[in-house]
């Protein structure tokens, strides 16, 4: 069995579109020194770093762990660097549960970010297409999401008014969250009239581009009860690929994301996701994943979305609250973007997410996507230890 | 290119992708002094007390950000190693041969590494260089022509 | 640990200097699928992977998209370490260790072949101060080597009779793509690159693909009557910029040296075989030294002595290191194969009599700021 793991501290930057006070390593520096002081311990107390970046062509530096290793921490430490796309956040995360997990360290310390800002980023994402087979007719991530929310919507008829949903209470959730990138103030009006990108998706529709980076501080079961009051305790992980392209798949119905809950719910011996949990936070980098990824989570039945969203069960006031911190469509670094799903989740389960707290929330999941739409991440933390 | 703003952004291109990278404040504050005064200047680790040139924002030693107030150093320094550089890359300065040398600069704790600007029969470990400014600096890197025998 | 980990199988794709008419996708294909059948395990078995590949040697970014299915991942637990495979083989023993898997197969591939060989090192300089000098891989080794010669007052010699060292191993090694008989004076006449370095004490480029089996203790004796056992692992980082620590230390391979014979439990002399991995042959007598295998400075002489050859004390590079075949992301994997062997008394004409303990070293970044060192057993 593995060694239990607990979240001591967390911290985050507030996300901008650009930053020009301060490099990628200050990036990562800040959201460091952030979760140092809020686990209350030093560089000093920690034994490993994982970092966590997304395609190191967004800074134009390869190795980017190397260069931000002095910011990092990780001078005379063990470091090493997860990419897995989108969900390198996540990923990385994970990594730092598995590195305390596996006894070889007690406290370690992960970190993701990017700085998008400093090139082109859908450029660049256009170079996950193959340099032969699509590059020349590719253009970044919202033309991959259009056909997997086209596919969606055609086979459950669901409308764009409500995926329009999902994008108006992203951001208004975001509004209590300090470190959010868009605080708009819309309706599902405002969505519809907004200029489409690459239709069924419009510019409100879909996340920013952000610089930004977070940082956690995992650590095995004595030491988080001795440092800790209320640690978050890390209760299942799981990352599963599938495949970008192959002939029968069914991008409505992500099949890595759903292998991936039914793991963790097993894990924790849950059977109904939406009563058991309080609280998600989700990587919706556009409004129509919002539904595919709760059903795919449990939390409604398959092609009820559209009907989920609109009841407001999602909301703050809703019985299963989703991105109480405003979700990706209100800040995306791409980097840290899933790790932000699992500190915010971290912060319910603490009692330390302020104005955008569940009440009582004990139970959160974090949940992250990426590469074509094919690698899933799950992590469920929890205030009750295992 | 770092005309009017506070701190540095530098453009540049990989492939066909272009890139403004953030210098952050050292190394902004630096590369003005490059162009506005031919000057060297490295910040000071409030932890450990080095002097870094350069300098970027951190102490990764002692994981504290560096002073904000700058020291002057240089303009001389000493080749602490070198290397006489025969294949190029692509992104290299010049047409290869060239000289690299890795120069400790007086005041400084830390070495920078610059093109030294001797013939490659003269350079060695421990001499002593100084260095050569571009007429037309513009807050770069380059502005630093290079280093020559002192 | 929770668990005892064992590697249970490598396979080493030949390296070549370029593989035209494979993908890598097929270089990963080619090197997987047979693999998993001469270990015994079928792929519904294969619990997790860990891939080590690296978007800017492939051009594209997350080129993972497209290996997770070659790898054997397609709805599997799946992670990947953009470094050495090394380091992800690092991450694997973490995953296997916590009681998490009982297997993890870990992949690393690069096709060099692909970019200008110090273009790719060169992307790893940060934008401000070493970009606009074009440093890579190349000229930061070769501008430590020259502090390495100053501090220690070494010879120009010396990185030539370790480069000769090498490439005369690799003469029995039927996977070194570059492997010769040479005498020092010929290492020294060859085209230089950059002073003091020369083509032969540097390392050349190639396409290749290694595959790493883990298994918990559980379930390795499935798999393999001759598990390798991983008894130690050790990594550490210095500072980023070269001019920032002093280039001819090697502290920091000493602290993951440190690391991984503490876990181990062990000292520098018990280890009876290693395999140590530097750009240059100059990096590689630094690495020597930081495994405590010389004193500072006195890996010239060692060598000279005779301590790491064949019949030597310590027998370092039988299979001819990195200067025999350097495949970007899985040369350190190259490394941990040939001490795999050796542990298995399987490597043929190079075999070291009665090795028990081997230790693998990798380096990632430029001029040596990123160590592991691994120590295994049988």
């Amino acid at each position: 069995m593995p060694r239990k793991v607990a979240v001591i501290g967390t911290g985050q930057t507030k996300t901008k579109m650009r930053r020009t006070d301060v490099d990628f390593p200050g990036l990562v520096h800040e959201a460091v020194s952030r979760a140092l002081e809020d686990a209350g311990i030093t560089i000093k107390d920690i034994d490993a770093v994982v970092f966590g970046s997304s395609p190191e062509y967004f800074e134009g530096v390869n190795n980017p762990e190397k260069w931000c290793l002095d910011a990092s921490g990780g001078f005379m430490k063990p470091q090493f660097r997860i990419h897995t796309g989108g969900t390198v956040g996540a990923s990385t995360g994970i990594g730092g549960f598995y590195h305390v997990a596996s006894g070889m360290y007690d406290i370690v310390l992960a970190v993701t970010g990017d700085k998008l800002s400093e090139g082109e980023v859908q450029y660049n994402l256009s170079t996950v297409y193959d340099p032969i087979f699509g590059r020349d007719m590719a253009c970044g991530a919202p033309s991959a999401v259009a056909h997997q929310a086209s596919r969606y919507m055609h086979k459950y008829g669901v409308t764009e008014e409500q995926t329009a949903v999902a994008a108006v209470q992203d951001r208004k959730h975001a509004q209590n969250n300090p470190y959010a990138q868009l605080q708009l103030d819309i309706t599902v009006e405002d969505v519809m009239k907004s200029p489409p990108i690459s239709s069924p998706i419009k510019l409100l529709d879909a996340c920013p581009a952000s610089d930004g980076a977070a940082a956690m501080v995992f650590a095995v079961e004595e030491k988080a009860e001795k440092m800790c009051r209320r640690p978050a305790w890390v209760r299942a992980v799981s990352a599963i690929a599938e495949t970008a392209n192959y002939a029968y798949r069914d991008w409505s119905e992500p099949i890595a994301l759903i292998k991936a809950a039914k793991k963790c719910y097993a894990a924790c011996g849950i059977d109904n996701p939406r009563k058991q949990l309080d609280v998600i936070e989700m990587y919706d980098a556009f409004s129509p994943q919002m539904l595919i990824w709760a059903e795919s989570l449990g939390l409604c039945e398959r092609g009820d979305g559209g009907k989920f969203i609109e009841s407001g069960a999602a909301s703050m006031e809703g019985d299963i609250p989703i991105n109480p911190s405003g979700g990706v469509l209100s800040a995306n670094t791409i980097g840290a973007t899933a790790m932000v799903r699992q500190v915010e989740v971290c912060l319910q389960v603490m009692s330390k997410a302020d104005k955008r707290q569940v009440d009582e929330a004990s139970w959160g999941l974090a949940h992250g996507w990426g590469g074509g739409i094919q690698f899933h991440t799950v992590m469920v933390v929890s205030s009750e230890k295992p | 290119m770092m005309a009017e703003e506070k701190y540095g952004v530098m453009k540049g291109h990989i492939g066909d992708a272009p890139y403004n990278w953030t210098t952050g404040k050292t190394a902004g504050r630096l590369l003005q002094e490059f162009r506005d005064n031919r000057k060297f200047v490295g910040f000071k680790c409030p932890g450990c007390g080095k002097v870094y040139f350069p300098a970027k924002d951190i102490c990764g030693e002692c994981y504290v950000p560096l002073e904000e107030e700058p020291v002057e150093v240089g303009p001389e320094g000493e080749v602490i190693s070198y290397t006489i550089v025969r294949e190029a890359n692509p992104e290299s300065p010049a047409e290869a041969p060239y000289v690299l040398g890795m120069v400790k600069l007086d005041g400084a704790d830390t070495a920078v590494i610059g093109l030294l600007l001797a013939g490659d029969k003269d350079v060695q470990v421990g001499m002593r260089v100084k260095p050569e400014w571009k007429e037309e600096r513009m807050g770069h890197f380059s502005d630093l022509e290079g280093f020559v025998s002192a | 640990m929770a668990e005892r980990v064992a590697i249970v199988g490598v396979k080493e794709h030949k390296p070549a200097e370029a593989y035209r008419n494979l993908h890598f996708t097929s270089l990963i294909v080619d090197t997987v699928m047979p693999f998993l059948e001469e270990i015994n395990m079928p792929w519904e078995e294969m619990e997790s992977l860990v891939g080590a590949g690296c978007d800017m040697l492939d051009g594209r970014s997350i080129s993972s998209v497209f290996t997770v299915d070659p790898m054997g991942g397609f709805m599997k637990e799946e992670s990947k370490v953009e470094e050495d495979i090394a380091l992800a083989v690092m991450y694997a023993f973490m995953r296997v260790a916590s009681g998490s898997f009982k297997n993890a197969l870990v992949c690393g591939y690069g096709k060099g072949s692909e970019l200008h060989p110090h273009f790719f090192t060169g992307l790893q300089s940060e934008p401000v101060f070493m970009k606009p000098l074009g440093l890579d891989g190349l000229t930061t080794s070769a501008i430590q080597a020259t502090a390495y010669m100053s501090k220690y007052g070494v010879s120009r010699e010396a990185g030539a009779a370790m480069a000769a060292h090498d490439l005369h191993n690799a003469l029995k090694n039927p996977n070194a793509q570059r492997a010769m008989d040479v005498t020092v004076d010929e290492v020294l006449k060859s085209k230089e690159l950059a002073y003091p370095i020369t083509e032969l004490e540097y390392v050349p480029v190639s396409d290749g693909c290694v595959a790493v089996m883990l298994a918990s203790e559980e379930v390795a004796g499935k798999y393999t009557d001759k598990p390798v056992w991983i008894e130690g692992i050790g990594n550490c980082n210095d500072l980023f910029y070269p001019g920032h620590r002093d280039l001819a230390d090697s502290r920091g391979v000493k602290a993951a040296a440190e690391r991984a014979y503490k876990m181990a439990d062990i000292g520098a002399s018990d280890i009876d075989l290693a395999e140590v991995y530097g750009y240059s042959s100059w990096q590689e007598l630094m690495v020597l030294e930081g495994m405590g295998f010389a004193e500072d400075g006195a890996a010239p002489k060692a060598l000279e002595a005779g301590k790491f050859g064949m019949e030597g004390e310590l027998p370092v590079n039988m299979s001819g290191g990195a200067l025999s075949a350097n495949v970007w992301m899985a040369c350190g994997g190259s490394r941990i194969a040939e001490c795999f062997l050796q542990l298995r008394g399987e490597a043929g004409d190079r075999q070291v009599d009665g090795a028990k303990k081997a230790a693998a070293h990798a380096t990632t970044g430029l001029a040596l700021q990123s160590n592991t060192v691994m120590v295994l057993g049988r």
